[in-house]
């Protein structure tokens, strides 16, 4: 009987270790839908069933929020994928708007949602709100993210919302908001706009001085890690832009590039770069994370998580990216959250 | 009298050059950047159509209703000129834009019957009583059939944007084509063709515009029109849409250069990628003029390095009207790097958010004055005279005085522009600011002439706050601090951190026998008054903060009896919650500064003669001095600014206060009433009075916690901090040694962190 027990309790223990799932998705953060063949391909060899797809950002313009960059389908994504409209709000919206303006734009949120994929004839089940809130905003922001709750809640939908880490290690201080899910944000550890910054995507040393409090923060977390790459431009200190999608195998001309360091290249003339005109004297930092790096990082931070089912959201989908990255390095990082 | 409106004037000038706000002349979005500009925008802007190049074009969109605006004003203007400027602007804009459908029906229901008068809002309009006399039927009706297409082009707000009605677009796409033919005006025709190509791009039908481009254009005589450029937009951006990159911008180009009203627009949808495009982009161009509005746009980046686009311009086009509005760009930059960087205490936090002074800003200067100095010599541009000083000022911002002094005394007698002739003199008031070295007496009535005569010096924004931040520099340098602090700042800015440097040499200042007017202005309180009593008081109140007792009442008693009377204060009472603001009754007897050393002195002399009492004394003398600490209700007898948000640690306990330039000291330092309270306890008999000072004992320890580097609470938390060992020995002894008195059992009702503490 005790060893019936026993098993049954094994059994019973196995069952529930099962049961926990953790899911590869994808951000999509284009204004147009429009994957090639490829890319689906990526997404079910992966076996991912959900696709984060930014649908507008809303920024404060002539003394309002309006929405921007407002997304277009040109091909819809495979049915076996669900999406989750991600609305990017700036911080600036919300420290200008008025304790009235943010119920108003809570509507017009969800008004919008509901109209966008009523025309791209989407479903889906949660709705994200990307906002890097800062102790200004805070109280302004949470009250948007109550009026949101209400609002999708009231349909069926969850409300999740993107939390940086700073926000977990001091969340007694920044607050938690009041949300279904959070998405932490593993990546932009350091300043883009500072030039002494070796790679500001994801810095490990600097994230693991984040990482604390995951124990008791109390809000159910989903994933976000780093895919992408850029170059940043500098004209002495002075930032200037990034160049999205720029990699160090694309500065190996010399007679146009001045190796400076690992990542560090200046330009001996000006020209055009991926689009970009570029004066002699400009630096670039080419930055990136290698696959090495994306599974030390998941295995930093897989550690702090307990069990429980989970999203990890990889940002973002581009082939151009994620030809980087092999399936195999993808599915061991998600895996490891298992 | 002069003498008396000098001193007036430098009263007023102490006043407003410690105004905050700095702003550079015509800046936008870098309203807040605080350096100085001295170029008036009229030297080249005749009006806001040239703003972009002051706010900058990627940061134009900001102004979104200006640009609006623009097009408005220019779109009315080509009516009034093509009805003979028969109406006012205004009288046409209320026809063209104000009125409503109903209006302009009835409005052709008046020209078509001679007998129907004019009705409605229309009815005093000069414009309609002008199309009304001479039948233009035509107009009214291309009128009516704008208002038709307006709903379908209007920019809407994102949110509610309605779906676009394709199929009655195309309905009045028939219905302009046929209008069009009828049309016998070649000008109505002309918007016709604007409105049909319009509608067909926003219809994101690219073929069908320039299908109609085409087929509608060569019908229509050629005439000079705004219009023609707004047409030239919607082909580009339908080219673009078939993916003709190239040929979109080079319609772009020509926008930029000929339409001021599109400008901005032409220059945000003009895009070349690579030098393939470009190359294809240069030989596309019909002249060197065209060719040089290319480097223009690529120069009108906010990361260019204009100065190398602008040398190729020159060599294309030396009289192109983009090369003297990008030079005054450049020079504008060149004054946030350059203008004052050795004495402008701002320098940092313009660095950190606005990226001003750049690294390399000395070769770029070096580099543009080159260029200056070629077109100056060659004399091939429009504006020479512009370039004649720039010359001297981009000497003067590169550092090169004595040369920039030459340049601008050379060309002063070359100058004919009165905008110009303005420019220079506000260059060599700038100069001469900049060159000062050393004050004397003359110096200083020399300054007072320039503040109370120059009218240039109240023209320009600037010029306060850059001879006072020179002045405050040069007073430094000299060794007058205390001139130097007060040309740049109130006298109460120095009151929440007193510095003895300087409130030394103000006191020097106060107690001169012949003080210059200058000086006096600078000391001045109010009417006959200095501010000597307020220094003295600082001073005093100071050594009272380091417990410095004797010295401070040395001080002190220096003050006028009555100006002892203005402030008093009474921190001998015991209160045992922690209340800073709360009041103290009325009928408290309260104290002068002087007083209350004396009251501290009498305490102390009666703890040491009277022993039997001495634990009370020094239980009194401790209230006093919690009391009278940051953590106390009298903490204003030794302070004279407060902020409760200063419960933190710092290490020399002065926090950032924006009001002072040195911040804000609160004192912390409990280390005075902590000795007091422990001899009190150690003393008394009385166990009552004994827990008494072991309670504010374990006060002080514990307000000594939380400024201590060691804390980490919040009070927002609203939780009970955890409190190392070495600051609750006080609770300890406390609990353990004074439970069983009656202040243990009331105080344990009353002291919410207390009573935790005691149950654990």
């Amino acid at each position: 009987m005790r060893i019936l027990l026993f098993g049954l309790c094994l059994f019973l223990s196995c069952q529930q270790q099962d049961q926990k799932k953790v899911s590869p998705s994808f951000y999509h953060w284009q204004q147009e839908l429009s994957l090639n063949a490829f890319e689906i391909d990526y997404l079910q060899s992966l076996s991912v069933k959900r696709v984060y797809l930014r649908f507008f950002d809303v920024d404060w313009q002539n003394e309002k929020a309006v929405p921007l960059s407002i997304l277009s389908v040109q091909n819809s994504l495979p049915d076996s994928i669900e999406v989750v409209p991600v609305i990017f709000i700036t911080n600036r919206t919300i420290l200008n708007a008025n304790d009235k303006e943010i119920g108003v734009l809570a509507n017009r949120i969800v008004k919008k949602v509901n109209e966008l994929s009523a025309a791209f004839e989407m479903k889906f089940p949660e709705v994200q709100i990307d906002c890097d809130w800062s102790p200004k905003s805070q109280e302004k922001y949470f009250r948007l993210l109550d009026i949101l709750k209400e609002g999708f809640s009231g349909q069926g939908k969850n409300l999740s919302a993107t939390i940086r880490l700073h926000q977990i290690k001091y969340y007694q201080k920044t607050g938690v908001p009041n949300v279904d899910r959070g998405v932490l944000m593993f990546y932009n550890t350091e300043a883009v706009d500072d030039p002494s910054v070796l790679n500001s995507i994801l810095n490990l040393a600097t994230a693991k001085t984040y990482l604390y409090q995951f124990d008791t923060y109390p809000l159910s977390l989903d994933i976000a890690l780093p895919v992408f790459r850029w170059g940043v431009v500098f004209q002495g200190d002075r930032f200037v832009r990034l160049i999205n999608g720029l990699d160090r195998s694309m500065l190996r001309d010399t007679s146009a590039f001045l190796k400076l360091g690992k990542n560090q290249f200046e330009l001996r003339k000006s020209m055009y770069l991926e689009g970009y005109y570029l004066y002699k004297g400009d630096r670039i930092r080419t930055e990136s994370i290698s696959e090495e790096v994306l599974i030390e990082a998941a295995q930093l931070l897989a550690k702090e998580l307990s069990s429980e089912d989970r999203h990890v959201i990889f940002y973002h989908l581009d082939s151009s990216l994620i030809t980087n990255y092999s399936n195999e390095v993808l599915e061991t990082v998600y895996r490891t959250f298992d | 009298m002069k003498y008396w409106k000098l001193f007036i004037v430098l009263l007023i000038s102490g006043t407003f050059l410690l105004t905050p706000a700095r702003t550079a002349e015509g800046c936008g979005p870098e309203l807040f950047f605080d350096g100085y500009s001295f170029i008036h925008s009229d030297i080249i802007q005749k009006d806001s159509l040239y703003s972009p190049y002051f706010y900058g074009f990627e940061d134009y969109y900001e102004h979104f209703q200006e640009v609006k605006q623009i097009q408005v004003n220019e779109n009315l203007l080509e009516w009034q000129q093509m009805f003979c400027e028969q109406a006012s602007i205004t009288q046409i804009g209320q026809v063209v834009y104000d009125a409503s459908a109903a209006d302009i029906k009835l409005l052709r229901t008046a020209i078509q019957n001679e007998k129907y008068p004019l009705q409605g809002r229309l009815t005093r309009n000069s414009f309609a009583q002008h199309l009304k006399s001479n039948k233009c039927e035509y107009t009214v009706d291309y009128l009516l059939y704008a208002k038709d297409c307006e709903p379908h082009v209007t920019y809407y707000d994102d949110w509610d944007r309605p779906q676009k009605d394709t199929i009655e677009m195309q309905s009045l796409i028939e219905r302009g084509l046929k209008e069009f033919r009828q049309s016998k005006s070649h000008y109505i025709k002309l918007r016709y063709a604007y409105q049909i190509i319009r509608l067909a791009h926003y219809k994101k039908n690219y073929a069908q515009t320039l299908r109609l481009h085409d087929f509608l254009l060569p019908k229509i005589n050629q005439f000079d029109s705004i219009l023609n450029y707004w047409i030239m937009g919607h082909r580009a951006g339908a080219l673009r849409a078939q993916g003709k990159n190239v040929e979109a911008s080079y319609l772009y180009s020509l926008i930029f250069a000929q339409c001021p009203s599109k400008r901005e627009t032409a220059y945000r949808s003009f895009k070349i990628t690579d030098q393939e495009q470009w190359d294809e982009l240069l030989l596309m161009c019909q002249d060197d003029q065209e060719r040089s509005t290319l480097y223009a746009i690529r120069a009108s980046q906010n990361s260019a390095r204009a100065a190398e686009e602008m040398e190729k311009i020159y060599a294309l086009f030396p009289e192109s009207p983009q090369l003297e509005l990008l030079l005054v760009k450049e020079m504008k930059k060149l004054e946030k790097d350059l203008l004052g960087i050795d004495f402008n205490d701002k320098v940092k936090s313009n660095l950190r958010f606005y990226g001003y002074p750049r690294k390399k800003r000395g070769d770029y200067v070096i580099s543009l004055h080159k260029l200056v100095q070629k077109v100056v010599e060659e004399a091939q541009v429009k504006n020479l005279e512009l370039w004649k000083i720039a010359d001297g000022y981009l000497e003067f911002l590169a550092g090169d005085y004595y040369a920039a002094d030459l340049t601008f005394e050379k060309i002063d007698e070359e100058i004919t522009t009165e905008a110009l002739k303005e420019q220079l003199a506000v260059f060599r008031l700038a100069l001469k600011m900049n060159r000062w070295e050393n004050f004397d007496s003359e110096d200083e009535t020399e300054i007072a002439d320039i503040i109370e005569e120059n009218p240039l010096y109240k023209k320009y924004k600037d010029f306060p706050d850059f001879m006072n931040d020179r002045l405050s520099f040069v007073y430094k340098n000299q060794g007058n601090p205390g001139k130097a602090f007060r040309v740049r700042h109130p006298f109460a800015a120095l009151k929440p951190n007193p510095q003895t440097e300087i409130v030394e040499d103000l006191l020097k200042i106060c107690r001169e026998a012949e003080p210059t007017k200058f000086e006096r202005a600078l000391i001045k309180k109010d009417a006959d008054v200095t501010i000597e009593s307020d220094l003295m008081d600082m001073k005093g109140t100071r050594y009272m903060a380091m417990g410095k007792m004797e010295a401070a009442l040395e001080v002190l008693k220096r003050i006028p009896r009555n100006d002892w009377e203005l402030y008093k204060f009474n921190p001998f009472l015991e209160r045992l919650g922690p209340c800073v603001h709360c009041p103290i009754p009325d009928s408290t007897e309260l104290f002068t500064k002087v007083e209350i050393i004396q009251k501290i002195f009498e305490l102390e002399y009666k703890a040491k003669s009277d022993y039997e009492n001495s634990a009370i004394y020094h239980y009194q003398l401790g209230n006093a001095y919690y009391n009278m600490s940051y953590f106390g209700y009298a903490w204003d007898a030794i302070d004279y600014f407060r902020s409760g948000a200063n419960w933190s640690f710092d290490k020399d306990r002065v926090f950032p206060y924006a009001s002072s330039p040195f911040g804000n000291r609160e004192n912390h330092d409990l280390s005075i009433a902590l000795s007091y309270f422990e001899q009190s306890r150690a003393e008394a008999k009385n166990p009552e009075l004994a827990a008494r000072a072991a309670f504010m004992a374990a006060r002080c320890e514990l307000n000594s916690f939380f400024v201590s580097s060691q804390s980490r609470y919040n009070s927002y938390l609203n939780t009970i901090p955890v409190i190392p060992p070495e600051y609750r020995r006080y609770y300890q002894l406390l609990n353990e040694n004074y439970h069983q008195t009656n202040f243990y059992q009331d105080i344990i009702e009353e002291c919410k962190f207390f009573a935790a503490y005691a149950n654990h």
